[in-house]
């Protein structure tokens, strides 16, 4: 049984009459120990879904979806008060911006305290001891004085292992890690990272990584989904995306990576931009820059297909979809041209 | 912060040189003098008039009374109140408790009130609750001091007859003035029914003074929380699973503080000017009453030296404000 079953998740903002659907019937599924990436460009829903999972979304945005099993119970009939129970239990998440999603006017100890008293009904004392065993967990050096420090006194990378210790403290069964180290330099980053992996290992956790970074997804998740516009295009194993695309949109995403120009002028780039809320196409939201658009990608928009491939193991084929009427073969190419 | 509070007192110097000027030069403006105005236009005997000023010292040009009021200033000398031939200082601090007990209580009222309303149209952003909220606060901090004052005696204490129309305690007490504060002192002369009675007083101009300072509150708290509630780290108390409550009070309430303290300690001197009127209307005997009858009376030592201690107190609060701000926000803690 999977952890986290989402399906037909859509979130809308604005007026009813003129809505717009930032999240358009989203998939997804998680289970215990995977890590599950989430790619796309900004935008592109990837934080709102995860936001929408959580119950933040305020109004006047709208959350529906059609199941949001998690843990074999079920989130969509549960009170805000249940919910809440789980979050920051079962379900955390960590945020792009580590330094303002600390609260600058506690110290790092009472925050770390506030969960575990919350969630685990802890003494003060008991409380204290644990959260210095959590900055200790995430290789906080002089852990023990960090928890009278304040936010302010801490640098990027410090405050993100804060939001780890503090996401981890009840130990969840699902960690949401929202773009974890984009705000952080290159050396940290990769640290965060191992980090992040390293405990996901250790305390057998599911991860969602949204991220826009590839190489990310392809050095540490196991399965992953492409977003566009709200929607997801292609769901895939990990190495079998980076290999054969099916999508057209992946595969201009992977194109634009830097390495894959080596030697070129400019990088790959697909023509246009992602659509707004008013010029959202009829049909397949990337068909009006999809180098192998045809008539019927402007009339209906194109579900998410299982993808059956000879090559694939047939348990695996559910894990890939493409929401593409043509999608590419193994070398590159729309299969039905 | 200790030398923070040094340099903040050493700029007080100029400022308080600006008050007394600026005290002096109005008070002489006005037209009339006080030996004119005890004795009356009709029977002064020029002699006695002319004796009468230059005992007073007024007969001197203008720049030799200030010079004379700033050496004794210096000497921690106020002068004397022409009416009462009592020293200024003296007389001040007689009325002041009655003023500061005033003020208080409209603080004690404003404060919670305005926090409260602006925390619930915050949280009910673009609701009727929000609108009525804000309305009721831009009505308040609109209203003439003076005239809602007389409106809330002619409802309260004349229509319904819940409070009394003025003074500070029932007449049947004779409270001896221990601490000048009627709450402390009916207590301490242990009297049944004293304090309930200056409380009950208390009431109908505590609201009156404490209904601009409400509105004040009020609207800073709402833009203050409506800033926070946006922030980052507050999605992080949602996502740790804390209910609205705790968020709101824990988390937002205290960043948004800061603005809201500033206003508050702002208030002061808005406070002070409506203490004036409130006093005036409810028969309230503290300085700002006081103040009145002795601008009536060009009483020069009694406004000079009233205006300047209320100026001294406007900036010892702001002061203290300045110092509040680093127990709230530990990053200016810090960086001092």
């Amino acid at each position: 049984m999977s952890l986290l079953e989402i399906r037909n998740l859509s979130v809308e903002f604005g007026s009813v009459q003129h809505p717009f659907r930032a999240v358009d019937g989203l998939d997804l599924t998680v289970s215990r120990g995977e890590i599950v990436g989430i790619v796309g460009e900004s935008g592109s829903g990837k934080s709102v879904t995860m936001l929408a999972l959580m119950g933040l979304i305020d109004a006047p945005g709208r959350v529906s979806a059609e199941r949001l099993m998690f843990d074999g119970q079920d989130m969509l009939a549960m009170k805000p008060a249940q919910r809440r129970a789980i979050l920051g239990r079962d379900i955390a998440m960590i945020f792009q911006d580590a330094l303002t999603s600390l609260n600058p006017a506690y110290t790092v100890g009472f925050q770390l305290c506030e969960t575990l008293r919350l969630h685990g009904g802890l003494s003060r004392k008991d409380a204290q001891r644990r959260a210095l065993e959590l900055l200790e967990m995430v290789e906080i050096p002089a852990a023990r004085s960090r928890l009278d420090a304040y936010p302010h006194q801490l640098s990027g990378g410090m405050s993100q292992r804060v939001m780890i210790a503090m996401a981890l403290a009840c130990n969840p069964k699902l960690l949401i890690a929202d773009e974890p180290t984009t705000a952080l330099d290159v050396t940290v980053q990769a640290q965060i990272m191992e980090l992040l992996v390293s405990l996901q290992q250790q305390h057998d956790m599911g991860l969602i990584l949204i991220t826009h970074d590839l190489a990310v997804v392809a050095e540490v998740a196991d399965r992953v989904a492409v977003m566009y516009a709200g929607e997801v295009v292609e769901t895939s194993s990990v190495p079998a995306i980076f290999e054969t695309p099916r999508h057209p949109y992946t595969q201009a995403l992977l194109a634009a990576i830097p390495e894959h120009s080596k030697g070129a002028e400019r990088l790959a780039t697909l023509p246009g931009v992602v659509p707004g809320q008013y010029d959202r196409p009829h049909g397949c939201l990337l068909a009006p820059r999809c180098p192998y658009a045809q008539a019927r990608c402007a009339e209906a928009r194109p579900p998410l297909f299982p993808f059956v491939d000879a090559g694939y193991v047939p348990e695996a084929n559910d894990l890939l979809k493409v929401r593409c009427y043509t999608p590419l073969n193994d070398s590159g190419e729309p299969s039905h041209v | 912060m200790f030398g923070f509070i040094l340099r903040r007192l050493a700029v007080m110097i100029p400022t308080f040189l600006g008050i007394t000027l600026l005290a002096f030069a109005l008070i002489h403006m006005i037209p009339g003098d006080p030996v004119l105005l005890l004795v009356g236009e009709r029977n002064l005997d020029p002699e006695f008039y002319k004796t009468a000023m230059h005992r007073l010292g007024l007969d001197q040009p203008l720049y030799l009374q200030y010079w004379h009021y700033l050496s004794g200033l210096l000497q921690g000398d106020l002068g004397q109140s022409i009416r009462t031939q009592e020293p200024v200082l003296h007389e001040f601090f007689t009325l002041f408790p009655a003023t500061v007990e005033l003020s208080v209580c409209a603080m004690l009222f404003a404060t919670p009130v305005g926090l409260a309303a602006g925390i619930i149209a915050a949280t009910r952003r673009g609701t009727v609750v929000d609108h009525g909220v804000m309305g009721a606060a831009l009505t308040g901090y609109s209203m003439p001091i003076f005239w809602w004052g007389l409106m809330l005696i002619m409802l309260f204490s004349v229509h319904l007859g819940w409070t009394p129309v003025s003074g500070r305690i029932a007449l049947e007490y004779d409270i001896p003035a221990v601490s000048g504060f009627m709450l402390i002192d009916t207590l301490l002369s242990g009297e049944e029914g004293a304090f309930a009675s200056a409380l009950h007083h208390l009431i109908l101009p505590s609201i009156v003074l404490g209904t601009i300072p409400m509105a004040v509150v009020a609207r800073m708290t709402r833009s203050a929380m409506l800033e926070v509630l946006r922030e980052d780290y507050i999605r992080t108390a949602r996502a740790k699973g804390l209910s609205r409550l705790r968020i709101i009070i824990v988390h937002a309430l205290r960043n948004a503080l800061m603005p809201v303290v500033t206003v508050i300690g702002l208030q002061v001197g808005t406070l002070l000017a409506g203490a004036v009127l409130t006093e005036t209307i409810f028969s309230w005997p503290g300085v700002g009453k006081w103040l009145i009858d002795a601008i009536g009376q060009r009483d020069y030592p009694s406004v000079q030296g009233g205006i300047l201690l209320i100026g001294t107190m406007i900036i010892l609060v702001n002061l203290l404000v300045d110092v509040l701000y680093g127990v709230i926000n530990p990053r200016i803690r810090h960086a001092r």
